[in-house]
């Protein structure tokens, strides 16, 4: 059975574990339309493209993890329209894996309650799988960044996943090394956004949760013992995964975060979904670091479903003979 | 007891001349930047066409946008009430009004003529007679042609986004792609039918559902609206009028 | 009220360290410390009530931020870049301390204002009460006050003593005890004031909570209040309908607002956003910190849509409204988000109008007035 979320900071590891099947769920191609009656206009497309996803397709149930005001109210009107929810109170501040450890345990407990027991065993095991594919992802991006394979992912067994990945690094190309852009922003479900770089001529990198953001982890070094060991090592994993606007950070970790990926591009483009606080918010700023840094920076805003990518791909070859 | 209802709305203005329940006259024209004047003209020739003097017409009332901007008028009332009323005088057994005009879109929950419940578009979604004209004109097609149009395509393109600057960038696209006009232009009247529906599910949709407003004569709107709710609408032989009417019927007492 | 907060001001230009602070944060902690709070967020309304938000709000924009952003960050990010506002700018801050128990908004606020000032920043990280309040997130929020003592200790020199903070908790349960009942003032019929007063008059709760002058203030208020009563002096000539306002209001729109409703004999006795207030009333002047933890994570914005509803409920029960208007606030996500179920929960016919709390741009008087109109008709 399906279990629908939307934020990489989902411990899809306990979901699976308790014998779920983790669905992340995105806009689709589908233009948005029930959604509308549910939100108004002026929250971010991910949020209605997923609320139209979740009023139309089969669900078991969604888990939301506190990341945004959007989605924080998303909750109770996915749970308004008839959604089995449950949200989990990752913190805002990072720090306290004390207090994170007890909100992973309460949801052990809500899973139980849908009927889906999680083990010592059975969430070792899930930790095994999905650390697999994480580094099995981080192999192929190293070779050949492939968006398609990374989404999708995020929609099938974690098995499945891992046979997937094998099969696409045995194929993978290695890109050219330059230009190179570094792509930052938060989602951006639709392959042939990415391919309207390579098409210009780029190679890429990225920070966004379609990509890097959903493999990238700083794993804690301890084995797990038992149940709330396996649970402390998911909450230390999330909360040294590559950062995201959305956290606050001690220190400006997400800057830094960014900027040191930023080193060896040429250029540095914003991917972002109209009406997306937390990213809008982070990008003056941040532009204007990597600006210092003698990058060239461009904004490009989306909304989803993205049907026509001419306009885009306009923006983007500009930028390429730019740096020329 | 002769009345008259003058509906000054973002595009066109309307006047109907009613004497008992008898439609005397009625008349349609584009807006002038000068409200007042758009009143009083549309008002002149609606009592030229009825044969009748100012004089002989015992209430005015305005309704629309521009309705504060009507000083002849004895009463101003809301477009909502009005296309409520309206409707309820043609279609006695109207559950859900639809009102697509040319900057609003309405949906109207009445019953026996009164307002239950009503939402109304929010300000950046395209749900409007603007909207399909913006795109009409990108296509090069008049206003006319549209519904007929859209009734030929055998498939309807996809038409996303919600803004009209990025709409109209949509069927650019589609149309240096090399798309079909009737396809895309389909495709608007899906897109608009889809976001009326969402938002009537808001108040809920009771049968009768009549349309109103200009965009009712677009029949791909219409055809587009029927299949998503699953059951036909009704639509009055003149539906641009049905604001003005109503207004010419509250006066009427 | 003019006078108070312009002294309000005033000293805190002079004061040795001063604090920028959200509008739901524990501010008796920085009185009982002698550290002067200041409040972006009020100098974001008082920016809109002038009329100026677009006009500061563009030195954000010219600047990079999007103008899909709250518009009191965009106003108050853009009077540090223009150097001044319409009182001047604010003075540099000490430290920044913001919660995010009404919007996650002020925490990426807040990180641009460090950025900006190279100051210290502290966040009080509340968890999103959307079902029941968990002892474990009682814990994780006292926790951090402990924290933020420390905090504030380090960087100011100054140790909190536990009898000023006593004293200050006191008069901040007194302060919200006559604010609450100036607000309930507007249960009687007809109403002596109206929720365009309460916006005026609500500054000192929000900036001076826990001091003498909200308290002296409010006593003031009450007064009068209580002589309209006594004299049937009424806030709208004619009251024959009685509503509820939800949301920010629309600082750049009050007076025309309030006439708009006034010439139609209409009275919007009370709202949800000055109401969000009494409930810091709730302190307890024993273990202070626990229930401050408490009282402060279950704020108005913190918690789920059910217990939005039965609160709103509430209100219209207490005030005896015939009808609410719903404010559909572009720059407050929180706030506007979920307003269209909450509309099917609530026990009175409502409306929501379009608009902005600062920015003027995107108000439509023609739709809005449509809107209106035609909800008075039906009701
Ligand atoms: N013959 C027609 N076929 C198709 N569409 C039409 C036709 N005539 C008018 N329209 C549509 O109707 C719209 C105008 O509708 P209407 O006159 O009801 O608007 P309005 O009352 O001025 O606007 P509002 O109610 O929003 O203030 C035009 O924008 C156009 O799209
Ligand atoms: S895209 Fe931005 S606003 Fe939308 S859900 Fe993600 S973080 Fe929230
Ligand atoms: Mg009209």
């Amino acid at each position: 059975m399906k279990v629908g979320y939307l934020c990489t900071f989902t411990p899809k590891e306990i979901i699976y574990s308790a014998g779920f099947q983790p669905f992340r769920v995105f806009a689709t191609e589908r233009p948005i339309e029930l959604a509308s009656a549910y939100i108004q206009s002026y929250s971010c497309s991910q949020a209605r493209g997923a609320l139209e996803c979740a009023l139309k397709d089969d669900f078991y149930a969604f888990v939301f993890t506190r990341c945004c005001d959007t989605l924080m109210r998303l909750t109770d009107i996915f749970e308004f329209a008839g959604k089995r929810v449950y949200n989990i109170e990752f913190p805002t501040k990072i720090g306290n894996v004390e207090y994170y450890l007890r909100e992973l345990k309460d949801f052990v407990e809500v899973l139980r309650d849908w009927g889906g027991e999680v083990s010592f065993e059975s969430l070792v095991e899930s930790l095994k799988l999905y650390r697999e594919l994480e580094e099995g992802l981080k192999q192929l991006f190293s070779v050949f960044p492939d968006y398609e394979t990374a989404i999708k992912v995020q929609q099938i067994d974690v098995k499945d996943a891992i046979k997937l990945v094998d099969e696409k690094l045995k194929s993978a190309k290695k890109e050219k090394e330059s230009p190179k852009v570094l792509i930052t922003g938060s989602v951006c479900p639709y392959p042939k956004i990415y391919d309207l770089f390579r098409e210009a001529g780029f190679s890429i990198k990225d920070d966004l949760c379609t990509g890097s953001r959903f493999f990238e982890y700083i794993y804690p070094t301890f084995e797990p013992e038992d149940l709330e060991g396996a649970l402390r090592f998911i909450a230390e994993k999330y909360f040294y995964k590559s950062p995201c606007p959305t956290k606050h950070y001690e220190s400006d970790r997400r800057f830094e975060y960014v900027i040191k990926l930023a080193e060896d591009c040429d250029a540095v483009v914003f991917l972002l979904v109209k009406f997306c606080e937390p990213h809008f918010f982070d990008y003056p700023q941040l532009k204007s670091e990597l600006e210092k840094m003698g990058k060239k920076v461009a904004l490009i805003e989306l909304e989803f479903p993205v049907v026509s990518t001419e306009q885009i791909r306009t923006r983007i070859e500009a930028l390429r003979e730019v740096i020329l | 007891m002769i009345s008259a209802g003058i509906d000054i709305g973002s595009i066109t203005a309307k006047c109907v001349i009613l004497q008992g329940d008898k439609i005397l006259a009625y008349s349609i024209l584009r807006v002038k930047p000068n409200l007042e004047e758009s009143a009083r003209e549309i008002f002149e020739k609606t009592l030229e066409l009825a044969g009748l003097s100012k004089e002989e017409v015992d209430s005015i009332v305005a309704t629309g946008y521009g309705r504060g901007r009507v000083d002849f008028a004895n009463k101003k009332i809301t477009e909502i009430s009005c296309h409520a009323i309206g409707s309820h005088f043609l279609i006695p057994d109207v559950g859900t009004v639809i009102d697509i005009g040319g900057q609003d879109s309405k949906v109207i929950a009445v019953e026996n003529g009164k307002v239950l419940d009503f939402v109304m578009n929010d300000k950046c979604a395209a749900g409007t007679g603007r909207f399909i004209e913006v795109m009409a004109n990108a296509l090069g097609l008049k206003i006319e042609q549209i519904g007929e149009l859209a009734l030929r395509a055998t498939e309807r393109l996809k038409i996303s986004s919600t803004c009209t600057v990025f709409a109209e960038s949509e069927v650019v696209s589609y149309l240096s792609a090399g798309k079909k006009v009737e396809e895309i232009i389909a495709g608007v009247c899906d897109a608009i039918a889809g976001r009326l529906i969402a938002m009537a599910s808001r108040v809920g949709i009771r049968r009768e559902v009549v349309l109103t407003g200009g965009v009712a004569k677009n029949l791909g709107v219409r055809r587009a609206i029927e299949e998503k709710i699953g059951f036909g609408v009704k639509v009055p032989p003149e539906p641009q009028i049905v604001g003005a009417l109503g207004a010419a019927v509250l006066g009427s007492g | 009220m003019r006078e108070l907060m312009a002294s309000y001001y005033m000293q805190g230009h002079q004061a040795e360290c001063n604090a920028w602070i959200t509008s739901g944060a524990p501010v008796e902690l920085l009185y009982a410390m002698d550290i002067y709070p200041i409040y972006p967020e009020n100098h974001g309304a008082l920016i809109g009530a002038t009329k100026l938000g677009s006009y500061y709000s563009d030195f954000s924009e010219r600047n990079g931020f999007s103008r899909d952003l709250c518009s009191y960050a965009r106003c108050d990010i853009g009077c540090v870049f223009a150097g001044t506002s319409p009182i001047g700018g604010l003075p540099k801050p000490t430290f920044l301390f913001a919660c995010n128990n009404i919007c996650n908004t002020v925490v990426k606020w807040y990180e641009v204002l460090s950025r900006i000032f190279k100051v210290p920043l502290f966040i009080l990280d509340t968890p999103f009460i959307r079902k029941e309040l968990k002892e474990s997130h009682l814990r994780y929020v006292e926790e951090q006050l402990y924290d933020f003592i420390k905090f504030a200790e380090r960087i100011t020199g100054r140790e909190l003593e536990d009898q000023k903070l006593k004293e200050v908790i006191a008069r901040s349960v007194e302060g919200v005890g006559l604010y609450a009942h100036c607000l309930q003032s507007a249960r009687n019929k007809p109403s002596p004031m109206n929720c365009f007063d309460a916006f005026v008059n609500m500054a000192p709760i929000v900036c001076l909570r826990g001091t003498d002058h909200a308290i002296q203030f409010y006593v003031g208020l009450k007064k009068e209040l209580d002589d309209r009563i006594k004299q049937g002096i009424s806030a709208v000539d004619n009251e024959e309908i009685r509503l509820l306002w939800d949301n920010i209001p629309v600082w750049y729109r009050l007076r025309w607002l309030g006439e708009f409703f006034e010439n139609r004999n209409a009275c919007l006795v009370a709202d949800t956003y000055t109401n969000a207030w009494t409930g810091f009333g709730e302190l307890k002047g024993n273990d202070i910190l626990s229930s401050m933890a408490e009282v402060y994570t279950l704020s108005y914005l913190n918690i789920g849509m059910d217990r939005t509803a039965e609160i709103i409920n509430h209100l219209i029960e207490l005030y005896d409204v015939d009808g609410v208007v719903m404010h559909s606030n572009r720059s407050c996500k929180p706030y506007s988000f979920g307003q269209y179920e909450i509309q099917k929960k609530l026990s009175v016919p409502s409306v929501i109008i379009e608009a902005d709390m600062v920015d003027e741009r995107v108000f439509s008087e023609a739709q809005v007035v449509t809107r209106l109109e035609a909800f008075l008709e039906m009701l």
